[in-house]
């Protein structure tokens, strides 16, 4: 009769944050200060929880963790395998670095009578990504997926802009749709196989494939999965929503929201419906393949015309959620790798840049990219930073921007669908040339007025330099990943046959 | 609206009532329709009667802003201690058996019961937020 530890793991992953969400918003009552120190508590606690999952699950196998232990097809399941595990563990990593980002431009940022429900919302923000992640129920999927766009509209609009609450009031349409699309779609799901549970719903559906209704199921629930993940036609909330929040938001929510519905179309295509499925029936893999080179392409065309550095990097992202749903559906086992890859690598880059943005809106209140000119000599750390995440992006080697890219194209080269590859190149081109133009104002413009040297807070910039160092060091050593992620890429190639 | 008699009148032998029967609602969750949310509504329901008739700041007189605030956490967080408990006891989260004390057949009923409670704080302070904070005069 005493606490396990080990078996409860998968639970405290989730309870923990959402618990003391709740309890920021009671202690913010009486004393605000406390609770950024809770936040950074119980973010750092999220990563710990997550490193022990993803070691046992290593060494263990899959984890079938059963809430109030009703067994499975009855009872709601937390399930991790491998896939899953890497990508909680990415996800709480990046929300415990980040968190230490957080307070500072907090205090500037945000109303402050508001403080303590923004860091309230933002833990319920990764609780519910987090959820997503880790669950093995349909529905509870379609609960967390709302958990965390609700709590990632209301923190849009938080900053108290007037651009922000238009931006946060398109999302909520956008946003509402596209998830009534998916739950519409598991409906269906149910509807046909009368389960809700992953794993038992995939070997139901075997017989059903030509089913009218599983078909419908599944073209709602990818409809609006890409909604979710503003794929290219579908993606015009995502700029706004990332340009107008305030930078902390904008830096969590490109590092973390939409991969996750990245991670959850893959657990789609794989794990719920089969390959064959996917590509025989309904062919999913090829529209979506042929969608995200389009979204590669258009996403980085879009970012060279903005002259808002956060609208540009939102663009960006539009374009960077192609390569992960582009490395899925590639039927190759490289391609996945390097899909998968790009799941993390995306994740530090894009956070850090938004990390970079922050500091420079927290000196000088501008996204203008024309206001940035000269900045190395005001700010040298920042723009040397921006510099160090920027060729990651592009994909110089020693960055592991490189590493995602090359097994990309590998995947690309050797399933003979060489447009991909033509696409992953031609947007590195792309990327380069918006990159460019952000670098060349920095570095190679005398700044306009006086030059003084603007204050660089080390608590903006340890966060910042963690992400850039694990830029170089996921683009020098990325064998243990690798070989994580190849058997990854093997098991969900078997489970999807 | 303090000076009709008959809604004062009214209201004042109603709502007593409405409340009383909301803690119904409440308590034959488990077994009969009705539970935490239905019950927390039309507890809600009654307070929001009392304040249209009595102004929202004899209502805030009695339980304040900060109160219904922490009321919203303080559900919720009822909610995962009786998870938590149950972890803590040897068992999976809210595994209602492993409570202390209790065993399969009243765990259930109780732990279901105390949960609903949870669930019922938080409804009914989170739709008194909604009504106040939407009918707000300055925006």
């Amino acid at each position: 009769m005493s606490f396990n530890y080990n078996l409860n793991l998968p639970a405290l992953v989730i309870v923990v944050p959402l618990v003391s969400s709740m309890i920021m918003v009671l202690v913010g009552i009486f004393n605000r200060k406390l609770v950024s120190y809770i936040f950074q508590l119980v973010a750092i606690l999220t990563a710990i929880f997550s490193y022990h999952l993803i070691l046992k699950v290593y060494n263990e196998g899959a984890i079938r963790y059963f809430f109030g232990n009703w067994a499975a097809p009855i009872g709601i399941e937390y399930h991790v395998d491998m896939f899953n595990a890497f990508c909680i563990l990415v996800l709480s990593l990046i929300f415990a670095v980040m968190s230490f980002y957080f307070p500072k431009v907090v205090i500037k940022e945000i109303p402050k009578e508001k403080s303590h429900i923004f860091y309230a919302v933002t833990t319920l923000f990764m609780t519910g990504l987090l959820g997503i992640t880790i669950t093995g129920d349909l529905f509870n999927i379609y609960v967390f997926m709302e958990i965390a766009s609700i709590t990632a509209y209301a923190l849009i609009a938080i900053g108290g802009k007037k651009e922000s609450y238009v931006s946060s009031f398109n999302y909520l349409v956008l946003g509402t749709i596209g998830a009534s699309f998916v739950v519409l779609g598991i409906g269906y799901l149910y509807m046909a196989t009368g389960t809700l549970n992953l794993l038992d719903m995939q070997q139901r559906l075997v017989p059903m494939y030509d089913s009218k209704i599983v078909m419908v199921g599944a073209a709602f629930i990818f409809v609006g999965l890409s909604m979710k993940m503003a794929l290219f036609p579908l993606h015009s909330w995502l700029p706004g929503a990332y340009a107008d929040s305030p930078s902390p938001v904008s830096a969590l929510m490109s590092a973390t929201s939409t991969k996750v519905m990245a991670y959850v179309m893959v657990r789609f295509m794989y794990s719920v419906f089969t390959t064959s499925f996917d590509i025989k029936v309904l062919p999913v893999m090829d529209i979506l393949f042929y969608m995200s080179i389009a979204a590669v392409i258009s996403g980085s065309f879009l970012a060279i015309g903005q002259d808002n550095i956060k609208k540009m990097l939102a663009y960006s992202s539009v374009g960077q959620i192609g390569y992960i749903v582009m490395g899925a559906t590639m039927q190759s086992s490289a391609g996945m790798i390097g899909g998968l890859y790009h799941f993390m690598t995306h994740a530090i880059l894009k956070g850090g840049l938004f990390l970079v943005v922050g500091v420079i809106f927290y000196n000088m209140t501008t996204v203008k990219i024309v206001d940035l000119k000269g900045l190395y000599k005001k700010m040298p750390f920042t723009s040397f930073a921006f510099l160090i995440f920027a060729l990651g992006m592009i994909g110089i080697p020693t960055t592991a921007g490189f590493i995602s890219k090359w097994y990309l194209v590998k995947g690309a080269l050797e399933t003979g669908k060489i447009v991909g590859a033509v696409g992953i190149l031609l947007s590195s081109l792309l990327t380069a040339i918006y990159f460019w133009r952000v670098v060349d104002n920095i570095f190679f413009y005398k700044p306009e007025g006086n030059i003084e040297r603007l204050k660089e807070p080390l608590s903006l910039m340890i966060p910042t330099y963690a992400l850039a160092f694990a830029t170089f060091i996921f683009g020098v050593y990325p064998y243990q990943v690798i070989d994580y992620l190849e058997k990854v890429a093997k098991i969900l190639m078997e489970i999807g046959k | 609206m303090k000076r009709h008699i008959v809604l004062v009148m009214a209201t004042r032998i109603m709502v007593p009532f409405i409340l009383i029967f909301s803690l119904y609602v409440l308590a034959h969750g488990e077994i009969s329709p009705g539970g935490g949310f239905q019950g927390g509504v039309i507890f809600a329901a009654g307070w929001i009667l009392y304040s249209m008739v009595f102004g929202k700041e004899e209502f805030y007189r009695r339980i304040s802003r900060n109160m219904l605030l922490a009321f919203t956490a303080i559900g919720v967080m009822i909610y995962t201690l009786v998870g938590y408990v149950s972890m803590f006891n040897g068992g999976t989260y809210l595994e209602y058996a492993k409570l202390p004390g209790l065993d399969m057949k009243t765990g259930n009923s109780i732990g279901l019961l105390l949960i609903e409670i949870g669930v019922f704080i938080t409804v009914f302070s989170v739709m008194l937020l909604l009504f106040f904070e939407v009918g707000k005069k300055d925006g």
